[in-house]
């Protein structure tokens, strides 16, 4: 069977194949899908991964995604969408920087970061499991002195040191660190830090030593926390994926929202030479590290490439 | 050739520069007080999953360097 032909409503066949006269086969295609079985489950995949892309829309404002999340809804289910929000989903980076291959294993016999993490007490929003604020140095020996939340409880200062089977070494609830706990201004806002400062350095021939390291500004200086010293090679050092992260924020659940604000601020590096001279502290900037966002639902409040962010939801 | 002692104490950026005090050791008021429980091993392969997570979800990695960081992660579990 032909359609009638209604050239000024539709447009013309598409030129790429050949074609004479376009036939209606709806009632054949309808009988079809009428004996195939409803998949509820794919339906309601299909309608929750909508959910989630509108709730954590990069190119959205708060008010946008609220406005696509609310339309959605209606369609979804609220029991549904409660679902999708609450499923524990770990190993996702809400914000953050990522070295570069060249910069990862561009130091010599020493690196070091410092920043200040923007941490808020508490994070607030739906948050419910675990949340990080970390960062590496570039070595892959070395530790992540970050903030742990678990929940709306007190958050920890922890050490997770990569060159020890016991990884697990500070651990610090944030009701302890009154004179580590500050306050610093960035874009015009006051957002409460943390400032941490780790470093990897070789004190002897396969020697090395990881340092932690907080501010305390009660009297003005660093303040170290944390020290190891062990053994290992350069090629340990500098091989592999561990060590490739900056500050991020790393992420247990599938979507965030109405969380306070969250980053990190001042994110400065500096390596040793192979003579052991160590270089001038630099701000993290782009040609050096690449922005990671996995859609979680933090919206991006600023960022300053690439030493500094903050994100809401 | 080794070094020591540690680098310099970073610039403050955010602020105009503080006076640099010598560095305190404060490690005894931090260290652990106790040995490394059952537990303490279960949070640190948690916390190493969630980086295999971390490294499966990346948008910017190779199949084969997923496999090849993957597998680095595993071995430390």
């Amino acid at each position: 069977m032909k359609t009638e032909s209604n050239p000024t409503s539709s447009p013309t066949p598409p030129q790429n194949r050949p074609h004479k006269d376009t036939e209606d086969h709806r009632s054949g295609f309808a009988a079809i899908s009428a004996k195939t079985p409803v998949d509820e489950a794919f339906r309601t995949a299909f309608l929750r991964n909508k959910l989630l892309i509108a709730h954590t829309h990069p190119g959205l404002d708060i008010t946008a995604r609220e406005e696509a999340v609310a339309a959605l809804v209606d369609r979804l289910g609220r029991e549904a969408a409660r679902d999708m929000i609450t499923q524990p989903r770990p190993g996702g980076v809400g914000e953050g920087f990522f070295y570069t291959p060249d910069f990862k294993t561009s130091w010599g016999l020493g690196t070091s970061i410092s920043g200040d993490f923007v941490c808020s007490v508490p994070p607030g929003g739906n948050v419910n499991t675990w949340l990080y604020l970390t960062a590496t140095n570039r070595s892959g020996l070395g530790v992540e002195a970050f903030v742990s939340y678990d929940g709306q409880d007190t958050p920890h200062f922890r050490v997770f040191d990569w060159a020890r089977t016991d990884s697990w070494q500070t651990d610090i609830p944030f009701t302890a660190l009154e004179n580590y706990l500050t306050t610093i201004s960035a874009h015009g806002v006051l957002y409460p830090v943390l400032p941490v400062w780790n470093s990897t350095w070789a004190i002897g021939a396969n020697q090395y030593r990881n340092q932690a390291l907080l501010y305390n500004h009660a009297r003005g200086g660093w303040d170290l926390v944390y020290q190891y010293d062990y053994t290992a090679t350069d090629a340990q050092q500098k091989t592999g994926w561990i060590g490739s992260w900056g500050p991020i924020i790393e992420t247990f659940q599938p979507l965030y929202f109405q969380t306070n604000p969250m980053g990190a601020l001042g994110a400065q590096l500096v390596g040793s030479d192979n003579n052991g001279v160590w270089g001038s502290w630099a701000p993290l900037s782009p040609p050096n590290s690449n922005v990671r966002t996995d859609n979680v639902g933090f919206n991006l409040v600023f960022i300053d490439p690439n030493y500094a962010f903050v994100v809401n939801s | 050739m080794p070094i020591d002692p540690p680098p310099e104490p970073p610039l403050i950026i955010e602020q105009p520069a503080k006076p640099s005090s010598p560095i305190v050791d404060m490690r005894d008021a931090f260290a652990r007080k106790t040995p490394q429980t059952e537990e303490d091993r279960a949070q640190a392969r948690a916390f190493i999953d969630g980086k295999i997570e971390m490294i499966r979800r990346d948008p910017s990695m190779t199949d084969a360097e997923k496999a090849a960081a993957i597998a680095e992660l595993q071995a430390r579990r």
